[in-house]
């Protein structure tokens, strides 16, 4: 074991050097954390869109190797650039960030938004630390636990993560989110089916054999409701104030040392549950700190506590949320989604099959990502606040064509354009009757997984049912799943809060009248 | 009305067309051999082993939450009232309602019209153009601009150049889309200076920023990360891919160095 964990590290150490003294991995990975922050400091630009934009760029015509250091880079950028807005503005950049605001922004009316943005820096770059350290330290762990899983466990797995998703991404009715998962897993219906390859849905249009396309997929969801919502409104902008110096404040952030290391830990923990993203993270993150804190009437006034709970969350998510995607080709979060397509397109399949070689790279980048995030946030800090005097009606347009010609150029041209329009088209819809997305993109990309997995399963056992409860793994995954769904139905949870109020009713009664009854 | 009320009316439609499509989809299903599967010439012949199994799954659920769904929406006072045509109609006609419906409407003109007929780069730029002129301001009168000048040049490439055998062939829609970029550049600023006296910084920086944007992107795609890009035989891009090749390549390649 010990020696497994040395060869580990030595490699790593290997390929932090190899990257490190690779001129090319700087131009990639300033141009792309530098691209991350600006599209996360834009409001209604997301982490995902930024991942999927430039997966439309580098395709498959660059080693995948160069195209992680640019998508995992913009990925670590964007999570951390939706702070800018949240903090000097009160309008969360990213969802990611929403948490942030609640503090950033009377830290920034206090006339401390230098210290908080220097605070939110620091914050970031340790809580990517603190995931990209889990996922080198968890993916091995569960990449040995992955080869005992089989058809069946990966079948519910997915299952999972979709239903998971929709719970925990709905504003309004949890319903919503369970019917935004299914169309998802509709959608990923479409085409050749995986084990007899049937046509399913192909309505004569040929293009449909090789079913939905991830990229224009995610550009639709993405990006098109973005446009019409940004448009709609109009010019969407705001006057950040002087912040002052933007520095690390190192003392606080020793002072705050347990704060940041209890989020990272919930951060990782919430980006490993499939398809739930770093916006979940942040908020759970900034509950659980407001809960546990020796000052819960600061938050939400200007508290450091709680601005450091969410922002070190959102960050430690992103290594969280590559473990179940390397793992198991499950992603953790939209983003995640968005690098498995690129991945997928590269030809990689993500799970036990999976390079280990690529998993330590991808380690090494995030690293070196976070690393660059910290100087870039540091300082170049005024120039990415300039950006956000730029309205959306001048940047929404340009976004149009950019995602316009990244879809394009992954493979499917125009027929990937009219994909893209349609389910953008949809998207808004959902999105303005408070549908959550990000189920969908789960179902999207798991649905020929749960649909190849579930019936591999049936045909190995021969149509047995039993094959999902015999296998330990497979009966606490669908125990799992029963939970989440019965603890969402109203009877089930008029039930539960009856049994808890009994049980603290109980628990109240003085000790006088309970030993009577005995 | 409350925004919850609002949403739970909207629910009870969704739940409506959920349920329609999933049924339409479950008789779609049914057209996919079940208990009696027979794939490439090979009898299966399993339940278990249909593509149908799992997607008579999805959409049993999806009609079974839409049902659900239904019964919320009706529980919480989202049952349809008669004024709903109204509501529909107000919005329809509200500022909100029509800057969405022109931005959806020059989105689907580029999508399906220009970008598989016209020069991307010329087609882009009067897309940006049009909205930043359309929908910077909240101004009726310029939004109906943007849009005319996006519906006709794509109308005409629509009409003219229906068929996808023609699509890749160089044609005068190019001028036509040209043209309404340069009618649209020049005719708002006149606009905008007629109706506000002043010419707002962003607009005067629009057809700039629509022609340098696309430009370098198409070139950063086509030449830098080697991608495909669409219209390749479009009228500017025809002549940046022939120097390119026949001029600047060479010079890269021996000329420059010498």
């Amino acid at each position: 074991m010990f020696e497994f964990a040395v060869t580990q590290f030595a490699s790593f150490g290997l390929v932090l050097f190899e990257l490190a003294s690779d001129p090319i991995t700087y131009v990639y990975l300033f141009g792309s954390v530098a691209l991350g922050i600006v599209f996360g400091a834009l409001p209604g630009l997301t982490a995902t869109l930024a991942v999927t934009i430039l997966t439309g760029f580098f395709g498959n015509k660059f080693p995948v190797e160069q195209s992680l250091i640019a998508l995992i880079g913009a990925y670590v950028g964007a999570i951390y650039g939706g702070s800018y807005p949240s903090i000097l503005l009160n309008i969360p950049g990213t969802a990611a960030s929403a948490a942030t605001a609640m503090d950033g922004y009377p830290l920034a009316q206090k006339g401390r938004g230098g210290e908080a943005l220097g605070l939110t820096t620091t914050a970031s770059f340790i809580g990517t630390l603190i995931g990209t350290f889990c996922l080198l330290i968890f993916v091995w762990v569960l990449m040995a636990m992955a080869k005992q899983i089989a058809s069946p466990e990966k079948a519910l797995l997915a299952l999972f993560g979709i239903l998971v998703s929709g719970t925990l991404m709905s504003s309004d009715l949890v319903i919503k989110g369970w019917i935004a998962g299914l169309i998802g897993l509709a959608m990923a219906m479409v085409g050749l089916d995986p084990i007899l390859s049937e046509q399913r849905y192909i309505f004569g249009w040929s293009y449909l054999m090789s079913g939905f396309q991830v990229v224009p997929v995610l550009m639709g969801c993405f990006a098109i409701p973005q446009i019409l919502l940004g448009l709609q409104t109009g010019p969407l902008t705001g006057n950040p104030t002087l912040v002052g110096r933007i520095l690390p404040n190192w003392r606080t952030i020793g002072r705050n040392m347990p704060t940041i290391a209890r989020s990272g830990a919930i951060g990782v923990g919430i980006g490993a549950l499939p398809g739930v993203g770093e916006d979940v993270a942040g908020w759970v993150s900034y509950g659980v700190g407001k809960s546990v804190s020796k000052e819960p009437g600061l938050f939400g006034k200007g508290s450091i506590e709680g601005l450091l709970s969410s922002e070190t969350a959102n960050n430690a998510c992103i290594g969280g949320a590559l473990i179940p995607l390397l793992v198991l080709g499950i992603p953790g979060s939209p983003p995640a989604a968005a690098l498995l397509g690129a991945l997928m397109i590269n030809n990689v399949t993500p799970g036990p099959t999976i390079d280990p070689m690529l998993i330590i790279r991808i380690v090494a980048i995030l690293l070196m990502a976070s690393l660059t995030m910290l100087v870039l946030g540091l300082f170049m800090a005024r120039i990415f606040i300039t950006v956000l005097k730029l309205p959306q009606t001048i940047f929404l347009p340009v976004v149009l064509v950019l995602t316009t010609i990244g879809s394009f150029s992954v493979g499917g041209g125009t027929n990937d354009l009219f994909l893209m329009v349609v389910v953008g088209i949809v998207s808004y819809a959902l999105i303005r009757m408070e549908y959550p997305i990000a189920p969908l993109v789960i179902g999207v990309i798991l649905g020929g997984l749960f649909d190849e997995t579930f019936r591999r399963s049936l045909l190995v056992s021969d149509g047995d049912l039993s094959t999902f409860v015999t296998r330990p793994g497979a009966a606490i995954l669908v125990g799992l799943n029963l939970l989440l769904i019965l603890s969402q139905i109203p009877p089930v949870q008029r039930m539960f809060r009856g049994l808890t109020s009994r049980a603290a009713t109980t628990a109240a009664a003085p000790p006088s009248q309970s030993s009577s009854e005995t | 009305m409350s925004d919850k009320a609002h949403l739970r009316r909207q629910d009870f439609w969704t739940a409506i067309v959920l349920i329609a499509a999933s049924i339409l989809f479950l008789a779609k299903t049914a057209q996919i051999p079940f208990f009696k599967a027979d794939a490439a010439g090979v009898e299966a012949g399993k339940w278990y082993n249909s593509a149908a199994l799992v997607p008579y799954g999805i959409f049993v659920g999806i009609l079974l939450l839409a049902i659900g769904l239904l019964v919320t929406a009706i529980r919480q006072g989202g049952l349809p009232q008669r004024e709903l045509t109204g509501n529909v109609a107000a919005w329809a006609t509200s500022m909100a309602g029509t800057r969405m419906m022109a931005a959806a409407a020059i989105m689907l003109a580029y999508i399906f019209a220009l970008v598989p007929r016209v020069d991307f780069i010329i087609a882009s730029a009067l897309v940006i153009c049009a909205s930043i002129y359309g929908f910077h301001q909240r101004r009726g009168r310029a939004t109906a601009i943007a849009l005319a000048c996006v519906l006709v040049p794509a109308t005409y490439a629509l009409v003219s150049n229906f068929p996808q055998s023609s699509w890749s062939v160089a044609h005068d829609d190019d001028w036509v889309t040209l043209i309404s970029f340069f009618l649209l550049s020049i005719g708002m600023m006149f606009e905008v200076r007629s109706s506000q006296g002043r010419i707002d910084g962003y607009l005067k920086a629009a057809p700039i920023i629509a022609v340098f944007v696309p430009l370098l992107l198409v070139l950063a795609m086509a030449f830098g990360f080697r991608q495909n890009v669409p219209n390749r035989t479009g009228l500017i891009f025809k002549q940046i891919e022939y120097h390119y090749y026949v001029n600047v390549k060479p010079w890269l390649a021996g000329g420059g160095a010498k």
